[in-house]
């Protein structure tokens, strides 16, 4: 008896194929009416010489009684990418790296009769730190003449919220947890400072297309004018090229530099010295191999220096959230810089952690919807959401359990600087913030207490929590 | 045109929708259209980076040459 396919809830928008599951097996069936274009792109070289850059996830083709369902022209298995993350949860870097990436695809593309059709931020996942594209029907035969046809997805993903978060202020890149279709560009160019229209690359692509867009829309009255005008558009080869490369040197000059928010200095200001930090790491490795985890969801992870400290224990993947845009963007430069593969940072808030989003909330997965990891560490990070946050600790046990099977945590007592930090400013309603009270929020929801140690003489502890 | 409301006068008044709407319905045309002319300056200004670096590049070997 065949097991039953179970169709990925982001794919039905092209009807060129969609991904399913079947059997814990990913695979993509390519519809009868892509065949061409498929057929195309592995004749024309294009696809051997994206796999071969990194820059396409490669994919095997498997036989065609595996579809799971009618018109069917082949069906691949593509690799699968450890942990999906959503454009909204990159930091500034990763949305740069993105966008290049996509830029260079269709920059190659170009150059075998190819060109992009979509050029959605969804269709780029990262491998660590490096963005590859996983939409492999993302190509169409490229006819002469024809725009190109994603150029206004390209800057509604990510030239506009680069521009925004480079030239306005990094919190806008939230802007694309609400408009899942990129920032619209009228909305990007009233954002946007006036002298930002002294800039050709912002004059362009960014508000004279919003007004080109609003101007040349096709009303009743001048419907036939811009059906016409829309057929007249023609884009040459070398036109195609100035308008990629023009779109490449914009995004690279699109800086931002990583300083300035609360928690963006915490590896230089937090509370150990190179003694109790050596313990500390030497004590979270401890524990990362004592949970036998491969998969590890590292909470409040700042730049990531205990994530590498759990790849070290033989973690296979971390993904290193923090709510910082700082912190994740120093994370993400070391970590590229460092050439590591195993660590996927993660700008997510944990008071308010990405929901179910999209059509029917089944498009794009929640947070936990993506776990749950085989570890979940959360160091020096309860204090902040019981205290800081006023979650109770069963809410906090109960969050941190439906992400991971085993929770690794660093308590910090209420004596500590740190929470007397917190507490300075407001009253002290935190009588149940205790060890005792943690381990029975944990004992709860079945989950019990392997492993206590102290962290040096710092007076924090440090507990394995299991099922 | 088509759209009604409802006149201060309670009659009813025919009136056009704003761009807005035309451009949430169609944001593909003007998209096309600034795309045809941008482009074309765009491929021109490549082409002429692109000569002036094989220039470039000529010009240097040159000077190496005649400097033995």
């Amino acid at each position: 008896m065949s097991v039953p396919a179970s169709r990925i809830g982001s794919s039905f928008r092209d009807p060129s194929g969609f991904l399913f599951t079947r059997d814990g097996v990913l695979l993509r069936q390519v519809q009868e009416r892509y065949r061409r274009h498929f057929e195309v792109l592995k004749a024309s070289g294009l696809y051997a010489a994206l796999v071969a850059d990194g820059l396409l996830i490669p994919h095997e083709e498997r036989p065609l009684a595996e579809a799971a369902g009618p018109g069917a022209a082949f069906v691949i298995r593509p690799e699968r990418i450890p942990f999906v993350s959503m454009p909204y949860e990159w930091s500034f870097g990763q949305r740069r790296a993105a966008a290049l990436l996509t830029l260079r695809v269709q920059d190659v593309a170009l150059g075998h009769g190819m060109t992009l059709k979509d050029a959605s931020a969804f269709n780029i996942q990262f491998r660590g730190v490096r963005p590859v594209l996983i939409d492999t029907l993302s190509f169409e035969i490229a006819e002469e003449g024809a725009p190109w046809i994603a150029y206004r997805q390209f800057c509604q993903h990510f030239l506009a919220p680069l521009a925004l978060q480079a030239r306005v202020d990094i919190r806008l890149g939230g802007l694309l947890r609400q408009h899942l279709d990129g920032i619209p560009l009228d909305l990007a160019s009233r954002l946007l400072p006036r002298r930002s229209w002294l800039r050709p690359a912002m004059l362009f692509h960014i508000h004279l297309h919003a007004r080109s867009i609003s101007r040349h829309a096709a009303t009743d009255a001048r419907a036939d004018r811009a059906a016409a005008k829309v057929q007249q558009a023609r884009v040459s080869r070398r036109g195609h090229e100035g308008l990629v490369a023009h779109l490449r040197s914009t995004v690279e000059r699109l800086a931002w530099r990583p300083v300035g928010t609360e928690w963006g200095a915490y590896e230089e200001t937090h509370n150990y010295d190179a003694a109790g930090r050596d313990a500390k790491q030497s004590l979270v490795a401890e524990f990362v191999r004592a949970s036998g985890a491969r998969r590890v969801l590292d909470l409040g992870a700042n730049a990531g220096e205990y994530s590498r400290v759990a790849r070290r224990a033989g973690a296979e993947l971390v993904v290193a959230a923090d709510g910082d845009a700082v912190a994740v963007e120093r994370g993400f430069r070391r970590l590229t810089d460092e050439g590591e593969t195993g660590i996927h940072p993660l700008l997510v808030d944990l008071a308010n952690p990405s929901p179910a989003q999209g059509w029917d909330h089944a498009e794009w997965p929640s947070l936990a919807a993506r776990g749950p990891f085989d570890a979940v560490l959360a160091l020096a990070l309860v204090h902040h959401l019981a205290i800081g946050n006023n979650v109770p600790l069963e809410g906090v046990a109960a969050q941190l359990a439906r992400l991971g099977t085993t929770v690794i945590i660093e308590w910090v007592p209420k004596s500590d600087p740190q929470v007397q930090r917190l507490l300075s400013a407001r009253e002290d309603i935190f009588d149940r913030y205790t060890e005792d009270e943690m381990r029975a929020a944990f004992a709860v929801l079945g989950l019990r207490e392997q492993l206590r140690k102290p962290v040096g003489e710092s007076g924090r502890t440090l507990h394995l929590f299991v099922r | 045109m088509g759209w009604r409301r409802q006149g201060s006068a309670g009659k009813l008044r025919p009136v056009t929708p704003p761009d807005i709407l035309y451009a949430y319905l169609d944001p593909i045309s003007g998209s096309i259209i600034l795309q045809a002319l941008i482009a074309g300056a765009l491929g021109a200004l490549l082409t002429m980076k692109r000569v002036g670096f094989a220039l470039r590049e000529a010009w240097a070997r040159l000077i190496k040459r005649i400097k033995g």
